[in-house]
């Protein structure tokens, strides 16, 4: 994502292993999408790491200095893709709204609430059906 | 380092224990059992608030509770406690209109719904 022109994200590393099974997902990526990942992002640097014997994973690095990394281990290709693109779409800010279910309003009432001079005034009306 | 954090979050409490660390740690570990334990009970709390409310809004017409209840539950109204309550308090004409829908199915119009409560 960008910031009045400015791209957040500034670094993506890509860690795999060669030969590991949780990184199968990982290499096939590393084979066929990851150059239209880096083609598509030029102002991004993304390198290739190769971390024998480790599971897989993208470490990114934010402007703001956030470095965050989101774990592979056992992902499909497009997984990974997608996981790529979410890193790409952030910010390194935390999550900005929290989700708040509580409604607050000045208008609370708009029959009018409930008093007891409304109640005797409501008592004297016949039901609907009746 | 603790002692920091434990005194802010005993700001308010009673005598020493907002002031000194040895009986400020005993309440603010107590308050937080009660705040953990809080948590689940507001819920049950609410709905019984919600429930009295509901009570007493409906049995000024004549119906009670349990009768309200089950009776929008018949005629497929979707609403929960929790909104009822709100029309009650805020929509008092609303409110009437449902009590009436129900005690005009149950067979009680408004002369008679006095003696169906006694």
């Amino acid at each position: 994502m960008a910031r009045q022109g400015v791209w957040q994200l500034q670094k993506l590393i890509l860690n795999y292993c060669e030969f590991s099974g949780s990184s199968r997902g990982a290499r096939v990526f590393v084979e066929k999408l990851w150059p239209e990942f880096t083609a598509g992002n030029p102002q991004l640097d993304a390198t290739l790491h190769v971390h024998p014997g480790r599971h897989p994973n993208l470490t990114a690095q934010y402007l703001n200095g956030r470095v965050r990394t989101v774990g592979l281990r056992n992902e499909d290709p497009d997984e990974i893709m997608r996981q790529a693109i979410l890193l790409r779409s952030s910010t390194g800010r935390k999550a900005a709204l929290q989700v708040k279910t509580r409604q607050v309003s000045r208008n609370p009432s708009i029959q009018g609430p409930w008093t007891p001079a409304v109640q005797d005034a409501l008592k004297q009306k016949q039901p609907l059906g009746a | 380092m603790n002692k920091d954090k434990i005194l802010k979050l005993a700001k308010g409490f009673r005598g020493r224990s907002k002031n000194c660390i040895r009986v400020a740690r005993e309440r603010v570990e107590k308050s937080l059992q009660y705040a953990f334990r809080d948590r689940k009970a507001k819920k049950r709390d609410m709905r019984a608030l919600w429930i009295q409310q509901i009570n007493a809004g409906a049995r000024q017409y004549g119906v009670k509770y349990s009768s309200l209840i089950s009776g929008l539950a018949a005629q497929n109204v979707g609403l929960n406690r929790k909104m009822l309550s709100e029309l009650a308090r805020t929509e008092p004409l609303s409110f009437k209109a449902l009590v009436d829908q129900v005690a005009h199915m149950r067979g009680l119009s408004a002369p008679h719904a006095g003696a169906a409560l006694k």
